[in-house]
């Protein structure tokens, strides 16, 4: 059994499953026959229907009674990816290692993401972004300089907003 | 599970600066693979073209199903040894397709050094009669071979895994019911007699081909018995006489085709089944691989933007995305068939570690075959990571990754260093097939690590007693740790030595891998269970 969620507009979410020749919608069960990979008969409303839909990454296009339109499928997982967790403006070192170089002087604005300074630990270098938008005050570690886990390689504070 | 969503910029300058660095790279393999395949001095041509030879390639061609793919297996074996002209060891081995069924070849190379047995063809032969063992691959054996290369005996005759193991594979592979078929297109004297001996089925070519215990040469010096290869060996007394061999050939092109049809009695075997659908192509172009792949190894890249060209549509379903974050685990299609993939994103961590086992574990459980994506410099070392248990966590991963029944692929498609080669399936870990990118890297550590190790381990000898060393001095005994560390590191190297199935063009990642998968699906897969975890 295979169950998608889609979303034809920004506020609809549906559930689908299908379950042998029935397709469950939003816990409605219709029944369905297989054309073809792409295409299927069901009961819309008490009319026999044909449907075609092909699929296009993410996207699923629908061809039902001369109208076509697009739904969007959406991935379960992704909305539990790996979210940058920063706070307070700074940026802390990952694991123990070396700085490199730096990208940016203290005193530059920066938008966030902005890569700032580049280190290198168990041979691989790694660039250390910018935490949030605002001014770099402050780079502790010079090129050259070690550090340990969790040191503050970077501290950004939001710019004021002029009113 | 749903697409990948890149974020490769392919007009930045990086990109293309990594593309134009990639495509050299890439050239620089297809042209040693050309030249291992087709350079070879007039004159071996023309002993061949008077012999009524066939180039190995020839013999292939009239083997194979036409139009079909043939997956070569470590093709720049031996390009590092032995003044690097025994091109691929002398042997061409591979998976190839007859009547539609998967099968593995054994070649001799006959335009090279007269297709003698070096002891790194001897290796080849063995890991190609692995595969097939491991795989349950029926064998076709294309022999022509002047035997064992004499001066180099030492190396190639008498310990366990040296010219007695192929023999050895050959009574394995028959005891588990695995066709093999032997066509002797030349002489095969000696050791080389028992490889159609053992073989289920044998065609012998008219004139060129021989089989003999003790060639001419031999038997005149033994007995003083003046005797022709013909009359000793040749095709119509086997065929006739002694029953050595079943079905004699006019010439070459006649004994393919013998060997087709013999091929076409066996019986297919029944695959193991899994989750298999249609396949669809990567929705990202595998070409932008060249420029995703940093000039420079120590500069990182993410994982993901490899698995979206790989896989089918570029679809991913990752688990865990954010927990340990430097292994990237997950499941795809390949081919149409569902795989686990865990793929290096950053240094192996506590969580990293724990992760992938857990991964792993997962995917054994559903019968899902592993494919391991290899960028990785290690398990993270330092007094914090220790105390946390590092070094039990890293254990758990590499007795979950051994405890695995299904069929593993590793790809070493960056750096291959440490242990973290032991937990990501390197080769001592009885993956099915492992290969390597042209620009990847492989050591018990980095050359860097290394020199500095050894300098320091001198500096403290001679401090003990009361010297010195000065800079000049310490650079003296790093540098040459430095150039040897290097030179070993090196794909080549590695592929030359087959440490590896080959060195793979990026682009062909994705075909090698199916081809791989698809073929591993003859043998039925282990029992499950697992060692004792330290938790």
């Amino acid at each position: 059994m295979t169950t998608y969620t889609f979303q034809s507009d920004a506020r609809q979410r549906y559930q689908t499953s299908k379950r042998g020749q029935t397709v469950h919608v939003d816990g409605q069960s219709h029944s369905v026959r297989t054309l073809d990979a792409n295409s299927f008969m069901t009961q819309v409303n008490g009319c026999l229907t044909r449907i075609r839909g092909v699929a296009d990454g993410d996207n699923i296009h629908l061809h039902i009674n001369g109208r076509a339109c697009a739904v969007l499928r959406i991935d379960p997982t992704r909305a539990s990816a790996a979210s940058a967790s920063e706070s307070g403006g700074s940026s802390a070192a990952p694991m123990p290692g070396v700085v490199i170089n730096w990208l940016v002087q203290p005193g530059c604005s920066v938008k966030a993401g902005d890569a700032l300074l580049v280190i290198e630990s168990m041979k691989l270098q790694m660039t250390i972004e910018a935490p949030q938008s605002g001014k770099l005050v402050d780079l502790p570690f010079a090129a050259g300089q070690t550090f340990q886990r969790g040191a503050v390689l970077a501290r950004v504070v939001a710019e004021e907003v002029a009113a | 599970m749903s697409r990948i969503v890149s974020k490769v910029d392919t007009s930045s300058a990086q990109f293309k600066a990594n593309f134009e660095s990639m495509s050299q790279r890439v050239q620089q393999l297809h042209d040693r693979l050309h030249q291992a395949r087709f350079d070879r001095p007039q004159r071996d041509i023309d002993r061949l073209q008077k012999q009524n030879k066939l180039t190995v390639q020839e013999r292939l061609a009239l083997l194979l199903d036409p139009g079909t793919p043939f997956l070569e297996l470590s093709g720049l074996a031996a390009n590092k040894s032995y003044g690097g002209d025994v091109h691929g060891a002398g042997q061409v081995s591979g998976i190839g397709i007859i009547h539609g069924r998967e099968v593995i070849i054994h070649a001799d190379d006959p335009s090279i050094k007269g297709g003698a047995w070096y002891p790194l063809s001897v290796k080849k032969i063995i890991r190609t009669l692995d595969i097939a063992i491991e795989n349950r691959l029926p064998v076709i054996h294309l022999c022509d071979s002047a035997g064992g290369f004499l001066p180099l005996q030492s190396d190639l005759f008498p310990d366990r895994y040296t010219a007695g193991r192929i023999f050895r594979n050959q009574c394995t592979l028959s005891k588990m019911g695995v066709p093999q078929i032997a066509v002797v297109l030349g002489h095969c004297t000696a050791g080389g007699a028992y490889i159609p001996a053992l073989s289920d089925y044998s065609v012998i070519v008219r004139g060129n081909g021989g089989v003999f215990l003790g060639g001419p040469p031999l038997v005149k010096a033994a007995t003083g018995e003046v005797v022709s290869a013909e009359a000793l060996g040749g095709a119509e007394m086997h065929t006739t006489v002694s029953g050595t061999c079943d079905y004699a050939a006019d010439d070459e092109p006649h004994a393919m085709a013998i060997a087709r049809d013999i091929f076409a009695q066996t019986s297919p075997v029944v695959k193991q089944t899994i989750d298999r659908i249609e396949a669809e192509p990567p929705h990202y172009d595998p070409k932008e691989l060249y420029g995703i792949i940093p000039t420079d190894r120590k500069v990182g890249f993410d994982m993901r933007e490899i698995i979206a060209r790989i896989v089918d549509g570029s679809h991913f379903h990752e688990y865990q995305p954010g927990y340990g974050t430097t292994i990237v685990c997950g499941f795809a299609r390949i081919w149409g068939c569902k795989v686990g993939i865990l793929a290096n994103n950053g240094v192996l961590f506590n969580d990293s570690s724990l992760k992938a086992a857990h991964f792993m574990r997962l995917c054994d459980r559903d019968r899902t075959p592993l494919v391991f994506l290899q960028n990785i410099t290690g398990y993270m070392v330092g007094r914090e990571y220790e105390e946390r248990g590092i070094t039990k966590d890293g254990a758990k991963m590499i007795m979950t990754q051994v405890g695995c029944s299904v069929p593993k692929f590793t790809v070493i498609v960056g750096s291959s260093f440490g242990a973290g080669n032991y937990g990501m399936c390197g080769r001592a870990f009885d993956g099915r097939f492992l290969w390597m990118w042209p620009q990847s890297e492989i050591a018990v550590m980095g050359a860097e690590q290394a020199a500095n190790t050894l300098a320091d381990v001198k500096i403290r000898q001679l401090q003990r007693h009361g010297e010195q060393l000065t800079e000049a001095q310490i650079a003296e005994i790093r540098q040459p740790v430095l150039e040897s560390f290097q030179a070993e590191s090196d794909a080549y190297y590695s592929t030359s030595e087959m440490w590896d199935d080959g060195i793979l063009d990026p682009v062909d990642t994705r075909n090698a891998l199916g081809m791989a998968i698809v073929s591993s699906l003859n043998a039925p897969f282990g029992e499950m269970g697992y060692g004792v975890l330290r938790l």
